[in-house]
């Protein structure tokens, strides 16, 4: 239980500590350092665990490779972002657009399950959005 | 309930459909972004506190990196699921590596004259590390997903956790970033964001 909490707090930092590095670099560097460093944390990982080439990594699709790219866009998106508006708001609307992408997707591929609970969810979120950019937004 | 499943064939279709819009939909945005998001940030108001409104377009931004973040893990899921969790988040992190190097070269290709950091300080070496601290996370959710927690529970400690240290950090101007202090509204606003999400997340336990 304390892993997951742990997990989600270590979400918060390392988006902090890229929103700092792009006060003095850029977010895209900000990504580019996130990602070359994790790299090779992860490979490290990977050597110690002897996972580093599954032996069913060829049954992996073509598009299994590209999520690599949509992060990249995803740290630097996080780190402009958190500089300017701080780590709490950064955290509810990344949270909000998730769930409520998440949701569209399920209503896409038809996964099975009621769909009154995350209705429900999404009128939440969406409340919550609405209260939280009113007032003291400008454009 | 089974009646509104359509056919496997068209599942499948309409899967590869949004993979390959997924696809896309990156590059496009990866060239339009690579050039913008490649400079410095304006001055932060470091250590001031939080008086000025935000901008929209920055909530806004905020709200499509958590959509990015939907396709991300559905992405590296079908990885992992064809892998191990561990390798789908080295396939990640290296592609990540080449397609943030290919824009960030891109970028600078298009446009010569780069503006030089507003910020005099420059970055201490800590500001490097948060690849490390993203590892860590992976090896904890792969861990918690197939314990008693399973994927609900992490999703929703993970949650919690974010939320809380969110408000702890911004409280106490963590990570060199700027002091705040949450509104009323604000926090009323992240209570509603936190219920919706675990109607969401406990969907399951509704039927």
């Amino acid at each position: 239980m304390l892993m997951a909490l742990t997990a989600g707090v270590l979400v918060v930092v390392s988006r902090s500590v890229n929103g700092r590095l792009s006060l003095s670099t850029s977010p895209l560097q900000a990504s580019f350092w996130n990602h070359i460093v994790g790299a090779a944390a992860i490979i490290a990982i990977a050597i110690a665990t002897g996972q580093l080439i599954p032996p069913t990594l060829s049954q992996a699709p073509w598009f299994a490779w590209a999520g690599g790219t949509v992060g990249v866009i995803f740290i630097a998106l996080g780190s402009y972002v958190v500089a300017r508006i701080g780590a709490a708001m950064t955290a509810m609307l990344v949270i909000a657009g998730q769930m409520i992408s998440g949701v569209a997707l399920d209503v896409f591929r038809d996964v099975p399950g009621p769909i009154w609970p995350k209705v429900v969810g999404v009128l939440l979120i969406l409340s919550g959005m609405w209260l939280s950019q009113r007032r003291r937004t400008t454009s | 309930m089974q009646g509104i499943h359509s056919c496997p064939a068209k599942r499948i279709r309409l899967r590869r459909r949004f993979f390959r819009l997924c696809c896309a939909g990156e590059s496009v945005g990866l060239a339009f972004l690579a050039p913008r998001l490649d400079m410095p940030l304006p001055p932060a108001p470091l250590h001031e506190p939080k008086t000025a409104p935000y901008h929209l377009g920055d909530l806004a931004l905020a709200l499509l990196s958590g959509v990015l973040l939907t396709s991300m893990v559905s992405l590296n899921g079908s990885m992992g699921h064809a892998t191990t969790p561990v390798f789908s988040s080295v396939a990640a992190h290296v592609t990540g590596t080449f397609a943030a190097a290919v824009a960030l070269v891109i970028g600078r290709m298009r446009r010569r004259n780069l503006p030089i950091a507003i910020t005099p300080t420059r970055a201490p070496l800590w500001a490097y590390l948060a690849g490390l601290s993203g590892a860590v996370t992976v090896i904890l959710t792969s861990t918690t997903v197939n314990s008693p927690l399973t994927l609900t529970g992490t999703l929703a400690l993970g949650l919690a956790g974010q939320a809380g240290f969110a408000l702890l950090s911004d409280r106490f101007g963590l990570f060199g970033l700027a002091r705040r202090k949450p509104s009323g509204g604000e926090l009323a606003a992240l209570a509603l964001i936190l219920a919706g999400s675990s109607f969401i997340i406990f969907a399951g336990a509704f039927a």
